[in-house]
């Protein structure tokens, strides 16, 4: 008998093959109680499936779709609503970062301003020109490189530059003798760089 | 084979789910009722089935009948309608199952009752409605996977090609399948 439920299972299912199957037919052929299990097994199936031929309230197809509208419509607007849920805190934060940050520079701006102005009132016009202004006339390099000893490390030793010669070398002052050159003639020039090379060539 | 059978004759429009996609695309809203109207009931009675009851099959024919309406502008037709549609459908169907599964998983209460009671079935013959719960108590039974091989093989007389383009899965997994689900539900059908 469970031989017989295997075979027909088998058989029911497709997969048999073609020989299988042809020995199965000539069995059903052959044998009135295999043929009553395979007729019962289908009988049976038959029954479940009947069950999809019962009626239905054809009001529920009706309203089917004016329903699935509606719910459309709830999906389309829970999902606007759900966008607000992060576009509000980002614009909060937005507005908030807009809010600080121009205002943080704002502030530096006018502690860097009132600094300013306080310095340039406590500094009389004749301390500035009388000690200010006659040091950088004299001492430009050191006034740039004071307190700046990274600087005037970086200074090749070698080079054995006094204070004058240091000076003539940053000061911009100094750019009149290099302007002064400015002023020769294209045949003069070539005349002081030849000897320039003879000399140097030597 | 066609599962679909409908009111109209051959050859009118009805018939025609190319002409009636066409129809849709160029902007008649009139063309998809015309759909719906043709696959509503095949939707519902295989999410009925695959479910076990009235408000999930409701719920997930109207998820279909969304996707359906939004996704329909994407529809090619490498393959026929209905395999499109029943795909949709089989889908939502297995994912409903998989959700009440993990709502049970999570749940605190062992012995609450996840299955949506029937107070506004749409079936209204007594008689009817106890057939329908011993075809449910049979196929909620089954493995998901092989109660929709059952259920397309059985109720919807999709051949295994056809239930092959819509699973993605081979014939000869198919067949196994079916012969498992079968040799359960004749054993459930015979302690009865």
């Amino acid at each position: 008998m469970k031989n017989n439920n295997d075979k027909i299972l088998n058989y029911l299912s497709g997969r048999m093959t073609g020989e299988e199957n042809h020995l199965f037919d000539k069995e059903l052929s052959e044998s009135k109680e295999v043929k009553a299990e395979l007729e019962l097994v289908k009988a049976r199936l038959s029954d479940l499936k009947s069950t999809s031929q019962i009626e239905l309230d054809e009001r529920y197809f009706a309203n089917l779709l004016p329903r699935m509208f509606n719910k459309l419509e709830t999906k389309k607007k829970l999902w606007k609503i759900s966008r607000l849920y992060y576009l509000v805190p980002t614009a909060a934060a937005v507005f908030v970062l807009f809010l600080l940050l121009p205002s943080a520079k704002n502030n530096f701006e006018i502690q860097y301003g009132d600094l300013t102005t306080e310095v340039i009132n406590n500094i009389s016009d004749k301390d500035v020109s009388e000690n200010y202004l006659t040091e950088l006339d004299n001492y430009p390099w050191s006034a740039m490189l004071s307190g700046n000893d990274e600087i005037a490390l970086n200074l090749p030793s070698d080079l054995n530059l006094d204070n004058e010669s240091f000076s003539k070398l940053v000061d911009n002052t100094d750019r009149e003798e290099y302007t002064s050159l400015h002023n020769l003639s294209d045949s003069e020039l070539e005349n002081i760089y030849n000897k320039l090379v003879m000399k140097t060539s030597r | 084979m066609s599962i679909i059978s409908t009111n109209q004759g051959a050859g009118s429009v009805q018939d025609n789910d190319h002409e009636l996609v066409n129809s849709f695309l160029a902007g008649s809203e009139g063309a998809f009722n015309l759909i719906v109207k043709k696959y509503q009931k095949k939707i519902y009675w295989h999410a009925r089935q695959m479910l076990g009851n009235h408000l999930d099959a409701d719920e997930v024919t109207q998820e279909v009948l969304i996707v359906m309406y939004n996704k329909l502008r994407d529809f090619n037709f490498n393959s026929s309608l209905y395999t499109w549609i029943y795909k949709i459908v089989s889908t939502r169907s297995l994912n409903q199952i998989r959700k009440k599964q993990v709502k049970r998983f999570f749940s605190i209460d062992e012995h609450e009752d996840f299955d949506l009671k029937d107070n506004h079935d749409i079936v209204e013959d007594i008689a009817n409605k106890e057939k329908l719960d011993k075809v449910k108590n049979v196929l909620q039974k089954i493995p998901p996977k092989q109660r929709e091989i059952f259920i397309m093989r059985n109720f919807d007389d999709l051949s295994y090609e056809e239930i092959s383009k819509i699973t993605g899965k081979s014939v000869g997994g198919l067949k196994a399948n079916y012969f498992h689900a079968l040799k359960k539900v004749l054993e459930l059908t015979n302690e009865k």
